[in-house]
């Protein structure tokens, strides 16, 4: 088996008195599709802000293809990691929010190429050339110079994902992409992240939508108060799921 | 005036007119001109330090914070009137202490206790003085537009910050590239009302023995007895000073339009002037 393009090993996250990530441990082989289900509240966002650490987590590790990332550690001993070493981790991991969050003083486009050459500091017309490319692919090519609030919802968040991809992401992490969206935009941008998956892009995603976790992942995670109550193929876990909690949570249709 | 026009207006219009054209009524018109440049002077001089004053304020360090702070609060807190004359002076006799370090030595010490030396001594023409002006204006509501900004900063959606974080973005380019760029429309409002204080504070100008309106229409509207010097007329300094507030009425009118065309713009116009670079 390869190593592991994403590994986290007992990551701890408390918000003041609430203890919301209990030691979460888990790692993503290359080329796979990975899914968080589980209930709101359970810490999912949680996890996903703190691999990309948008959370300082307070104690656990995060290996990217290789490179530790080591947190603070309880005591305090280790200090928190330095800014540039932050940013070349975060440039490495391609995220999409659930509301989108474009840049709406800029064009679509610019929102696409910002980072690529201010963060990463690339080439501008080999950036731009990219950039096209990925919003012909994500089908919003004739928006490059549209603003965002010109956009639909549908459209704003295939945006986001060309963004995301323009960093050339090790790992792309999606968090319910798809929850503010109509059902008929939903599908439009779940056609897009299914591309995504069959190309073999590695893919962290949280989503509520069990029909589209069972066609896209290879993998289901389950969260439950802050710990992995179950993690297994995608075929064990729908067809077969062991811990009572996730029998439950499935017979709600993966809802609350 | 041609005769043909004077002709054509009659006698009574053609005096008027040329009482209201001549050589101390230009200096008046012209005088517009201060007061219209202090406005625009000193407003650009108080965005840039409203600006400064409000990434003062966001430092990561709290010293400058507090400087930061201490600006906003302190300048706020003075009359505008009294930091007009306080500032010019001790200006003056600042740059007159450091020119007097260089050239006043003992044997050319002047008599008075102010400057050291004659050589020491500077004036600032009425172009200086003006200058001085738009900085000192640019001092005082700077601290309110850097209250103003320092609050729209804060009015870039938290999400939006958070995604410039997670594409890897330092916090100064968050401040620079994002918080700047959207600040504006949310900061409008406070910085139009900034604007028309500091279109009022224009008529202060006078203090500083600058020419401007104010001190031409005391000038002309003032008794005149001697024919020799133009038309003799009693006290009709509340004419010229009626004219100057119909004057700033019109200015603030002016600028309500100013700012609500700024406005609608923008609102898609902060966005459409930042037209992409293909
Ligand atoms: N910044 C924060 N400060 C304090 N509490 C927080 C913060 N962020 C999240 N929480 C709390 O942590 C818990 C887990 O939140 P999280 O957003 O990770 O859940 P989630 O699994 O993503 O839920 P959902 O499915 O509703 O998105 C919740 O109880 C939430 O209130
Ligand atoms: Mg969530």
């Amino acid at each position: 088996m390869q190593p592991p393009i994403l590994e986290i090993i007992d990551l701890h996250k408390s918000f003041g008195a609430l203890e919301v990530l209990k030691g979460v441990s888990f790692a993503a082989q290359p080329g796979t599709v990975v899914s968080l289900i589980g209930s709101s509240g359970s810490g999912k966002s949680t996890l996903l802000r703190c691999i990309n650490l948008l959370e300082q987590p307070d104690r656990g590790t995060i290996v990217i293809d290789g490179e530790e990332i080591l947190t603070r550690s309880a005591d305090g001993s280790r200090p928190p990691i330095d800014q540039g070493k932050l940013r070349r981790v975060r440039s490495e991991l391609g995220m999409v929010f659930q509301q989108f969050n474009l840049w709406s003083h800029m064009s679509v486009l610019r929102n696409v190429t910002e980072a690529p050459i201010h963060v990463q500091k690339r080439a501008k017309a080999e950036v731009h050339a990219q950039a096209l490319a990925l919003l012909e692919k994500v089908g919003i090519a004739d928006k490059a110079d549209a603003y965002p609030n010109q956009l639909s919802g549908g459209q704003q968040q295939r945006a986001a994902i060309a963004r995301a991809l323009c960093i050339n992401p090790k790992v792309m992490l999606f968090d319910e992409p798809t929850s503010s969206l109509d059902p008929e935009l939903e599908a439009e941008v779940l056609q897009v992240i299914k591309v995504l998956a069959d190309e073999g892009r590695t893919m962290l995603l949280v989503t509520h939508n069990m029909k589209f976790a069972r066609e896209v992942s290879d993998r289901i995670i389950f969260l439950h108060q802050g710990v992995i109550e179950e993690d297994g193929p995608v075929d064990e876990i729908f067809g077969n799921p062991r811990s009572p909690r996730l029998r439950q949570f499935l017979a709600a249709g993966g809802a609350a | 005036m041609p005769d043909w026009l004077a002709n054509v207006v009659g006698p009574d219009a053609t005096f008027w007119l040329a009482y209201l054209t001549n050589g101390a009524h230009q200096a008046f018109y012209a005088s517009f001109g201060y007061t219209l440049a202090a406005a625009v002077f000193g407003g650009m001089f108080a965005i840039l330090f409203g600006l400064g004053g409000a990434a003062l304020r966001r430092s990561r360090f709290l010293p400058v914070r507090a400087v930061g702070a201490g600006y906003a609060l302190i300048v706020r807190g003075v009359p505008d009137v009294l930091f007009l004359l306080f500032f010019p002076l001790a200006f003056e006799q600042a740059v007159e202490w450091v020119i007097a370090q260089g050239v006043c030595t003992p044997e050319n010490a002047g008599t008075g206790a102010w400057p050291p030396c004659p050589d020491a001594n500077i004036f600032f023409s009425t172009g200086g003085y003006l200058a001085i002006a738009c900085v000192a204006l640019g001092i005082v509501y700077g601290a309110f537009a850097s209250s103003a900004i320092h609050g729209a900063l804060d009015s870039v959606p938290k999400g939006q910050v958070d995604a410039a974080r997670a594409f890897g973005m330092s916090e100064r380019q968050i401040f620079w590239r994002i918080r700047i760029r959207q600040m504006w429309i949310f900061a409008l409002p406070g910085l139009s009302n900034v604007w028309m204080l500091l279109v009022k504070a224009t008529s202060l100008l006078s203090l500083l023995n600058i020419p401007d309106i104010v001190n031409w229409a005391g000038r002309l509207g003032a008794p005149n007895y001697f024919p020799r010097a133009g038309l003799v007329h009693p006290d009709w300094r509340w004419k010229y000073y009626l004219a100057l507030v119909v004057f700033y009425l019109v200015l603030t009118w002016a600028s309500e339009r100013f700012f609500r065309w700024l406005k609608r713009k923008a609102g898609h116009g902060l966005i459409a002037d930042d037209a992409v670079a293909a």
